[in-house]
């Protein structure tokens, strides 16, 4: 079994050790004996995103994010395809906001995204910081995600389109509407850094099963020894104010 | 006299001490309340010493700052310098505070302040220096930065305001190519390391040199004709013609002897001279300091006796490198505070000899920054088979550590969590029992806290000394 993998833009959208989800993709499947590939695509690059299982894009800061939004919006049509075919996609921060409809800067241009996910985001002057947790239909039990958002956008989701949970501590999307990011098919745009994956293995082992269930149907992961992920989340559920997880799963939001 | 301001430190005065007898750090609240009463204080006090000395940068302000220090006092002068954690504005007027009389005159031939990066544009029209000394510009703490761009242009555009001499990272084309902005009149003085055996590879590693990748005239990818660390050394552009600029003091790496420091040669350009140092603290980046402190010490018409004896003498800033002994045996604390320090950090322990066991202890309040996603940019890699080295894991942010190690392939039984900072020097020690060097890397407010808990066992150094 093998999941092939594309980091795209490992040298310009890695801000946030964004880099540490590639290291989760990697350890949860050579513990379970699974392999991995890791092909980087930078700007230029040739690159066919049907090709892989999972393709990964982390966040940077906005100057390179502009040479990003360039290369990207050549391949748009190959990625909207995957998209469509299944591939599973995770997005970060300034990679998540790419595969939105479109980006309103400052002074009001308004620059064309990939157009996956059915949402539009704006920039602002100030920028949303904090420890965050939300809670998602997405996930088995807990059902929580833990990590850090720092952003100046602020991403608004078209009425139909599904976002991957709602806030219990943080901003998420926009500040207003509790959303935390979006999904669609297997497509995941998230703000979340911290970095996301490690202390959420819940959601790794989800992104790893639909990734191997296109070409494995069945295929059931090898549950694996997460005692101190699940440490480090109860902590960061704390440290975001969160009042911990009840026995029989499920959290209570902080009150205040 | 005037009596606001005697006022002012009066009441600064009686803060410092009655917080000093509580045994609290307290490096900026006498200074905050000093300037709500005065608040051109830090200017007036500043103006007193005959000469001012203003160091920022993303890493190596401290240590620049004591090498410069300990190069002047070889020269006889009198210095006043800010601890490291008093790099703002109110810890900056604390120290002014402390070391003025009433009437906001301080006994001194030269202040010598390292300035937080985004402080300096508040701060450098205060102080007025007629030295600037830039190190470098790393991602450090970017909750509360924001961006790395943004912190160069705030210290870029702060610089409109120097006067005398403004020394610059050559060697870091973000600090180089502020030669350019300097107002008429401002002296650059460019310092950087030319090729040697002991620089490395002329490619950045991707976690490390992911804050400049492109030249900042034409957009082109900048390319190395070698690297000494991180993103710094000799680049130039692959699409135009910006490339390093000529150095005015250029240093050569000899040796790099581990743990035990480097041996290096600092040549001016100016007036030909030539020193060769062995410096006491070890790595790349401390050799980098001592260069910067050197270019500096040259600028201010220093002879070179005290430029090396100064730098040779030197035996580390508080918590930089530090070896502290406790009745248990010796162990070594070393600051970690950004991706490319910490991972200097580890390459320099790497390199020492024997078992080793090393303290993480990783908290996230304000001053550590509390974005810990830092911590996945610092490659732990390296320890994954080394089975003579163990790990204690404390702080706030203990669990985060926990499995970043995990997920750099560090089995777990070499791991241990021991969220109780006090207990976990202990524990550090206990697995350190057959011999195994002891290292504790903690982040800023760990490290206070563990000189606190330290002082309590024992050690006799005070923890305010910097």
């Amino acid at each position: 079994m093998r999941v092939r993998m594309c980091h795209l833009y490992p040298d310009l959208m890695n801000l946030y050790g964004d880099h540490g989800n590639i290291l989760a993709f990697q350890w949860r499947c050579h513990w379970r004996g699974i392999e991995v590939t890791v092909d980087e695509v930078t700007l230029g690059d040739r690159f066919s995103p049907a090709a892989y299982d999972i393709v990964f894009i982390g966040g940077g800061q906005d100057r390179q994010q502009a040479l990003v939004w360039r290369d990207l919006r050549e391949r748009g049509e190959a990625l909207r395809e995957a998209a469509e075919l299944g591939v599973v996609m995770l997005a970060i921060c300034g990679g998540y906001q790419l595969l939105g409809r479109y980006y309103r800067s400052a002074e009001g241009e308004e620059i064309p995204g990939i157009g996956i996910l059915d949402m539009y985001t704006t920039a602002q002057s100030t920028r949303i910081i904090g420890n965050v947790a939300v809670t998602s239909p997405h996930l088995p039990d807990p059902g929580t995600l833990v990590g850090f958002e720092n952003h100046a956008g602020r991403t608004h989701l078209a009425e139909k389109a599904e976002p991957l949970g709602s806030m219990l501590s943080g901003g998420g999307n926009n500040g207003e509407d509790a959303t935390e990011g979006c999904v669609y098919r297997n497509v995941f745009g998230t703000y979340l850094h911290g970095a996301l994956l490690p202390k959420n293995p819940h959601f790794t082992d989800l992104l790893l099963s639909r990734a191997l269930e296109r070409k494995h149907p069945g295929l059931h992961l090898e549950p694996l020894n997460d005692a101190v992920e699940w440490s480090a989340h109860r902590a960061a559920l704390r440290r975001a104010g969160v009042r911990d997880m009840q026995p029989g799963g499920g959290v209570s939001r902080r009150s205040s | 006299m005037n009596l606001r301001l005697a006022v002012s430190l009066l009441v600064g005065k009686l803060l410092i001490r009655v917080l000093r007898l509580l045994r609290r750090a307290g490096t900026t609240l006498p200074g905050r309340v000093s300037l709500a009463i005065a608040p051109y204080l830090v200017q007036r006090v500043s103006a007193s010493a005959r000469f001012r000395a203003v160091v920022t940068g993303t890493n190596g302000k401290t240590t620049t700052a004591a090498l410069l220090e300990s190069i002047l006092r070889k020269s006889k002068l009198d210095t006043v310098r800010n601890v490291s954690g008093a790099n703002m504005l109110p810890g900056l007027a604390s120290t002014l505070v402390e070391h003025s009389n009433l009437r906001g005159i301080m006994d001194c031939d030269v202040l010598v302040a390292e300035v937080d990066e985004a402080t300096m544009p508040t701060a450098l029209p205060q102080v007025s220096p007629e030295l600037v000394i830039v190190t470098n510009f790393f991602r450090d703490q970017l909750d509360r930065y924001g961006e790395l761009d943004h912190i160069v242009a705030l210290v870029r555009d702060s610089l409109a305001h120097a006067r005398g001499v403004v020394c610059l990272n050559g060697d870091d084309p973000f600090a180089a190519r502020m030669v350019d902005h300097l107002p008429s009149g401002v002296q650059p003085v460019l310092f950087g390391f030319d090729e040697s055996p002991a620089t490395g590879a002329a490619v950045p590693s991707a976690s490390e040199g992911v804050d400049v990748q492109f030249c900042p005239e034409c957009g082109s990818r900048l390319v190395y004709h070698h690297i000494t660390y991180g993103h710094l050394g000799s680049y130039y552009c692959s699409g135009c013609a910006w490339d390093r600029p000529p150095l005015d003091v250029v240093g050569t790496i000899i040796t790099q002897d581990g743990l035990s420091g480097t041996r290096m040669r600092i040549s001016f350009g100016d007036s030909g001279e030539q020193l060769e140092v062995s410096l006491r603290v070890p790595g790349a980046y401390n050799a980098y300091n001592a260069l910067a402190a050197a270019s500096a010490a040259a600028a201010l018409q220093q002879d070179t006796e005290a430029i090396c004896t100064g730098l040779e003498e030197f035996t580390g800033a508080f918590g930089r490198m530090e070896r502290v002994s406790l009745s248990d045996g010796d162990l070594l604390l070393a600051l970690v505070k950004n991706p490319v320090g910490f991972n200097e950090v580890l390459r320099t322990v790497h390199a020492g000899e024997g078992d080793k066991v090393l303290l993480l202890a990783i908290n996230d309040h304000l001053a550590d920054g509390t974005d810990i996603s830092w911590l996945w940019d610092v490659d732990f890699g390296r320890f994954a088979c080394r089975d003579d080295v163990s790990f204690v894991v404390s702080g706030r942010r203990a669990d985060d550590m926990a499995v970043r190690l995990k997920y750099s392939g560090v089995s777990e039984d070499r791991v241990q969590v021991c969220r109780d900072l006090e207990d976990s020097v202990s524990a550090a020690f206990d697995r350190g029992q057959d011999g195994a060097s002891v290292y504790v890397l903690p982040t800023y407010t760990a490290m206070l806290d563990l000189r606190r808990i330290m002082a309590r066992q024992g050690l006799v150094r005070r923890m305010w000394e910097g």
